[in-house]
C-alpha cells in the first residue's frame, strides 16, 4: 500500500510538471469542443443563390421577396446569364433560379409553369439544399399567391415532430460526442507514453530492483490517470452543458459512471500499447492509429455505423468508443434509457477488465530480451 | 560464506552468447570489481545474478535466494544501480530519494507530511524523519546507522543538501551519479550491484562516489562495482575480469600487479593484449585544407593557430556557463580541456563549432571566425559529440554515406570514400549492422569515422572515451596522437586522466573558467607547489611515492580544483 501511494504520488508530481498532459486534459477538450461547435456543421446551411426575372408581371416580384425572407437563402439579384455562370463559377452564389417570360402568363392560364434552378453539382450536399430551398420556397409562394387555387388541396397532412432534437440541430450529439474523443486521448494517448517512458529512461529497470510489485506498477499508472481523465470529464461537460449550452437530459451521476467505465477501458488500451512496445515514439503513433482514429470515425460519432459496410460494423463491436458515444448522445439528449445505459456499461466494463487483465499479464518483472540492451 | 554462487551459467541473446557457461563465487563482506571489455557479459551477468533476466541454463544462488524463482524476496535485500540509473529528472532531488525510500519499503516520516521547505531543509528533516525498516531484518542483523539520519545523511554524503529541491534533470552529470548511488544506498542493502557508477563522472565526484560506497556500507555488505577505470578496480578487494562471456582471473588485483598503472597492463595482457599498431586511419589521412578565398593578412597565420578561441563567453540570464575563454591551439596539437561535470566544456565546445552562440567573443578556425562564417569555418572541423549522435536506425555504411553527403563530398567519390573508410576503420565486418546494435567501443569508432570522413585539418572530440573499454582507449589513442602527427590538430575532453597525459597541452576549465593551462608536467609542478606533501587518495594508497615526485594527474587536477575552490 505504502509502495503503491508512493507511485501515485509520484505520478501526480509528474502530470503536474509536464504541460503536455495537463494541454491534453484540459485544453484540447476546449479546442475540439470549440472546433465541433462552430467548425463543423452537418445541419442545412443558409446558401447564397442568384436569381434572375425574365417575367415583367409584377406578380413575380411577390416571388422574388420570397426568396429574400427565407431564413435559409440570401439572393442577389441579376440581369444576365453569363453574369450568373461566372459567379456560380466563382463559387460566389451556390446555384440560381430563373423565371422565365411566361411564367405568370401561362400559372394565369392555369398551365404549369416552369421554372429554372442551377445548382452547382461539384457540391453534391448543397447542390441538394439549392435544390430542396427553390422548390419550398416556390411552393409556398404560390400557396399565398392569387394563384393558390390552382393547387390541388393536399390529402395528407404532414405533422413533423423531431423528438430529443426539435430543433434538428446536430451540435447536440457532436459537442457531446466529442466527450468521447476527449476521454481517448487522455486514456490512450497520454498513457501509452508513461510505461515507455519508465523503459526509456531506465527508471523501470531501477524499480523492478525494488520490492515494487507488478500490481503496483498496474495501479500506479491507472489510478493518477484515472483521476486527471475524470477531471478532465467534468471540466468536458461544464464546458457542453454551462458555456455552450448543450441540453442534457440525464442523471449525471449515471454520465460519470458510464464515463469512468470508458476511461478504465481507454486507460487499458494505451497502457497495453506502452507497456508491450516500451518506445514512447512507437507507442505514441500506435495509439494514434488504434485509439484515436477509431473514436472519430468508427465510433458512430461522425458516421452512423448501420451505414458502414458490414465488417466494419462487426469491428466497432470490439471498440469502447461505439459503445460509449451511443452511451453519451442518448444521456445527452433522450435522457435516462435504461436499457442503452445497461447494455454499454455491461460491454465497457467486459472490455475494460479484459483490457485490465491484460496489462497486468504484460507487466513484466524482468527484462527479458530487451532489444538494443547493453549485454 | 559467499554471497553469489553461480555454476556453470549460459544465457543467450539470439546468435550471441553473453554468458558461457560461467562460474563464480563472490564473496560475501568484500569490494568485488567486474572488469572486461564492452560486450563481455558484464551487464547481462549482474541482471542474471538479482533475476532481472533469466538463465537459459546453469545455478544461482543470490544471498541464498535462486533470483530465477525467488525475485520478490531477493530484491528486498539488494541494492541495484543500473548503467542507465532511473532518477525522474521531473523530480527534485529529496522526491527521488524518499520515492525510492518508499519504494524499498522504508518508512519515512511518522509526523505525515513531511514536504520539506526550501528555507529550513535539513533541520526539518532531522525533525519529521525517520527511517526505520518495515521489513523484518534478515539473519545476523548488523547494527544498522541510527535511523533518524539516513536521508539527512545521505545528502550531506553526496553534498546534494543545497540542491535537494533542484530537479534531478538539471543536475551535472556527477551530482545524477551520486544522487543514482544515494537512492541504490538507502535502506542498507546487503548486496549492492553497480553497474558502472563512474562513467563519464570527473574525478572528484569519482573519489566522492568510491567514498560514499566505503564509508556508507557495514563490514558485512558486499559489493559488486562494474568498471571501466581500472585504478578504482585495483583498490577493491577481489577483481573478477570477464571476456567473452567467460571469467578469465579471479583474484586480489594486488597479486596481479603492485601499482594500478601495471594492473592496466595485465589485465589488457588478459584480454588478449594490445599491440600498438601504426594507425591505418592516420595512415590514410591526407592532410589538406579547403582554400581559402581571401588569403589571411597575416600570411602565413593559419599554419601557426588552427584553433583560437578568443574571449569566448556565454551567459545564462545572470549565469556565467563560460567566462573569458582564450586559447590558441597549434597546427598538430593535442590540446585538453579538462574539468569537472559542468564547469562548461561541452558548452565551449558548442560555441567553438558553431552550435551555439556566444554572448561575447569568438572563436577561429583555421582563420574563419565561426560567428561570420560558421558554414565555412564548419567544413575544416570534424565533430564528434560526447552523446552518441548517428542515426541508429541506419546501418553503418547508410551513416557513412549520409555524412560524407552532408559534409558536401561528390556523388561519384563518394561511395568509393565510403569503402575506403570502411575499410580503413575496420568496419567492415559491421557494414550492414543498424549502429544503435554496435556495442559502444564500436560506436564511438563509427562516430569518429563520420567526423574525419572529409579530411578536416581540425578534429574536435567531446569525451570520445567516455564508457569505451581499456583496450578500446588504448587504440582509439593510438589514433589520435597519429592524426596529430600528420598534422591535425585536436580538441579533447576526457574524464580519464591517464589519456590527459597523451595531450600536449591542457586547458584546466573549472565553474566556466581557465583556472590553469600548460603542458601535463607544468600543471603537475603547479600542483606539487601548491602542496609539496602529497596525500594519497584511497584508492592510490599502495602506492608509495617518494618524496619530491610528480603528483599523477589525477591528483594535479584535483589539487588544482581545490586550490581554485579555496581562492
Amino acid at each position: 500500500m505504502k509502495i503503491l501511494l508512493a507511485l501515485i504520488k509520484k505520478e501526480i508530481k509528474q502530470i503536474l510538471r509536464d504541460p503536455s498532459s495537463i494541454i491534453i486534459a484540459f485544453v484540447l477538450p476546449l479546442i475540439s469542443i470549440l472546433i465541433y461547435m462552430y467548425g463543423i456543421n452537418l445541419d442545412s446551411v443558409r446558401v447564397t443563390m442568384g436569381i434572375k426575372n425574365d417575367d415583367s408581371n409584377p406578380e413575380t416580384a411577390t416571388l422574388i421577396k420570397s426568396f429574400g425572407h427565407s431564413k435559409y437563402v440570401n439572393s442577389i439579384y441579376f440581369d444576365n446569364i453569363e453574369d450568373i455562370k461566372t459567379a456560380i463559377a466563382r463559387s460566389k452564389i451556390k446555384g440560381a433560379v430563373i423565371i422565365p417570360n411566361d411564367f405568370s402568363t401561362k400559372l394565369a392560364r392555369g398551365q404549369s409553369a416552369d421554372l429554372l434552378v442551377i445548382t452547382d453539382g461539384s457540391e453534391v450536399n448543397t447542390a441538394n439544399y439549392v435544390q430542396n430551398y427553390a422548390v419550398s420556397i416556390a411552393n409556398s409562394w404560390l400557396m399565398t399567391s392569387k394563384y393558390a387555387g390552382l393547387t390541388p388541396r393536399p390529402v395528407i397532412n404532414t405533422e413533423v415532430r423531431t423528438w430529443y432534437n426539435p430543433d434538428l440541430n446536430s451540435h447536440y450529439f457532436i459537442v457531446p460526442g466529442s466527450i468521447a474523443i476527449t476521454m481517448t486521448l487522455i486514456g490512450i494517448l497520454l498513457t501509452s507514453l508513461v510505461v515507455a517512458r519508465e523503459w526509456e529512461r531506465g527508471t523501470m529497470e531501477a524499480m523492478l530492483s525494488t520490492s515494487v510489485k507488478s500490481i503496483h506498477i498496474v495501479l500506479g499508472k491507472y489510478i493518477p490517470y484515472f483521476i486527471l481523465g475524470i477531471l478532465s470529464l467534468a471540466f468536458n461537460i461544464f464546458l457542453c452543458i454551462v458555456i455552450f449550452n448543450i441540453p442534457f437530459r440525464g442523471n449525471y451521476f449515471i454520465l460519470f459512471l458510464v464515463s469512468s467505465l470508458f476511461l478504465f477501458t481507454s486507460l487499458g488500451i494505451g497502457l497495453n500499447i506502452s507497456s508491450l512496445l516500451k518506445n514512447q515514439f512507437l507507442a505514441s503513433m500506435v495509439a494514434m492509429s488504434a485509439g484515436f482514429l477509431p473514436a472519430l470515425m468508427l465510433s458512430g460519432l461522425m458516421f452512423p455505423i448501420n451505414s458502414m459496410p458490414v465488417f466494419f460494423q462487426y469491428l466497432t463491436r470490439i471498440l469502447p468508443p461505439r459503445y460509449y458515444v451511443s452511451f453519451v448522445e442518448s444521456e445527452f439528449m433522450a435522457g435516462g434509457v435504461n436499457s442503452i445505459r445497461l447494455e454499454n456499461a455491461i460491454y465497457l466494463t467486459i472490455l475494460g477488465l479484459l483490457f485490465f487483465m491484460a496489462v497486468y499479464k504484460n507487466t513484466s518483472m524482468r527484462l527479458e530480451k530487451k532489444s538494443g540492451g547493453k549485454r | 560464506m559467499n554471497t553469489v554462487e553461480i555454476k556453470n551459467l549460459t544465457k543467450t541473446f539470439g546468435k550471441i552468447k553473453a554468458l558461457n557457461n560461467l562460474s563464480l563465487n563472490i564473496e560475501k563482506g568484500k569490494i568485488t570489481g567486474l572488469i572486461g571489455a564492452d560486450g563481455a557479459g558484464k551487464t547481462t551477468l549482474l541482471r542474471t545474478i538479482i533475476g532481472l533476466l533469466i538463465p537459459d541454463k546453469g545455478e544461482i544462488s543470490t544471498l541464498g535466494f535462486n533470483p530465477v524463482t525467488q525475485k520478490d524476496e531477493l530484491t528486498q535485500h539488494i541494492g541495484y544501480m543500473p548503467q542507465k540509473f532511473g532518477l525522474y529528472e521531473d523530480l527534485t532531488v529529496i522526491e527521488n530519494l524518499k520515492l525510492y525510500a518508499d519504494l524499498k519499503g522504508i518508512e519515512i516520516g511518522v509526523n505525515g507530511d513531511n514536504k520539506v521547505n526550501g528555507n529550513e531543509p535539513l533541520t526539518r528533516i532531522r525533525n519529521s524523519l525517520t527511517l526505520k525498516r518495515l521489513l523484518p531484518l534478515p539473519q545476523g542483523a548488523r547494527e544498522e546507522v541510527p535511523p533518524v539520519n539516513a536521508i539527512e545523511k545521505m545528502l550531506e554524503f553526496t553534498k546534494l543538501a543545497p540542491f535537494q529541491d533542484r530537479l534531478a534533470g538539471a543536475l551535472s552529470g556527477g551530482m545524477k551519479q551520486k544522487l543514482g548511488l544515494a537512492c541504490t544506498l538507502l535502506g542498507n542493502p546487503e548486496f549492492l550491484l553497480l553497474d558502472e557508477p563512474s562513467v563519464g563522472v570527473d574525478p572528484i565526484s569519482r573519489r566522492d562516489l568510491m567514498k560514499m560506497v566505503r564509508e556508507m556500507i557495514s563490514p558485512d555488505t558486499t559489493v559488486l562495482w562494474s568498471t571501466a577505470y581500472l585504478d578504482e578496480a585495483h583498490s577493491f578487494d577481489t577483481a573478477v575480469v570477464i571476456d567473452k562471456g567467460k571469467v578469465i582471473y579471479e583474484g586480489k588485483p594486488h597479486d596481479l600487479a603492485p601499482t594500478a598503472q601495471e594492473f592496466e597492463n595485465k589485465v589488457i595482457e588478459l584480454m588478449g593484449g594490445y599491440k600498438e599498431e601504426t594507425s591505418k586511419i592516420a595512415e590514410n589521412y591526407e592532410y589538406k585544407t579547403t582554400p581559402h578565398p581571401n588569403p589571411l593578412p597575416q600570411g602565413a597565420r593559419e599554419d601557426i593557430f588552427t584553433v583560437e578561441a578568443d574571449n569566448l563567453e556565454k551567459k545564462y540570464g545572470s549565469f556565467y556557463a563560460v567566462k573569458n575563454n582564450s586559447f590558441c591551439i597549434k597546427k598538430g596539437e593535442i590540446f585538453g580541456l579538462l574539468g569537472p561535470n559542468g564547469a562548461g566544456k561541452s558548452t565551449s565546445f558548442k560555441m567553438m563549432c558553431g552550435l551555439a552562440k556566444p554572448t561575447n567573443g569568438t572563436a577561429r578556425i583555421m582563420g574563419i571566425d565561426i560567428t561570420k562564417d560558421p558554414e565555412k569555418a564548419r567544413s575544416n572541423l570534424g565533430y564528434m559529440a560526447q552523446k552518441f549522435s548517428l542515426y541508429g536506425s541506419l546501418t553503418v555504411q547508410e551513416n557513412l554515406e549520409f555524412f560524407a553527403s552532408a559534409y558536401g563530398i561528390k556523388f561519384k567519390n563518394r561511395s568509393s570514400k565510403v569503402q575506403e573508410i570502411i575499410e580503413v576503420f575496420d568496419l567492415k565486418d559491421y557494414a550492414n549492422q543498424k549502429s544503435e546494435e554496435l556495442p559502444l567501443g564500436l560506436k564511438q569508432r563509427l562516430s569518429m569515422a563520420c567526423a574525419l570522413i572529409h579530411n578536416p585539418p581540425v578534429l574536435f572530440l567531446d569525451e570520445p572515451t567516455s564508457g569505451v573499454d581499456v583496450i578500446t582507449r588504448r587504440d582509439f589513442w593510438n589514433h589520435i596522437t597519429s592524426l596529430a602527427k600528420k598534422g591535425v590538430t585536436i580538441l579533447v575532453t576526457t574524464h580519464f586522466m591517464d589519456e590527459a597525459e597523451y595531450c600536449d597541452r591542457i586547458s584546466l576549465f573549472y565553474k566556466g573558467e581557465t583556472i590553469a593551462l600548460g603542458t601535463p608536467e607544468e600543471l603537475k609542478r603547479k600542483a606539487m607547489e601548491l602542496n609539496p606533501s602529497p596525500q594519497p587518495s584511497p584508492a592510490r594508497r599502495s602506492i608509495r611515492r617518494s618524496e619530491g615526485e610528480l603528483p599523477n594527474m589525477e591528483e594535479t587536477f584535483i589539487r588544482l580544483i581545490k586550490e581554485s575552490e579555496a581562492k
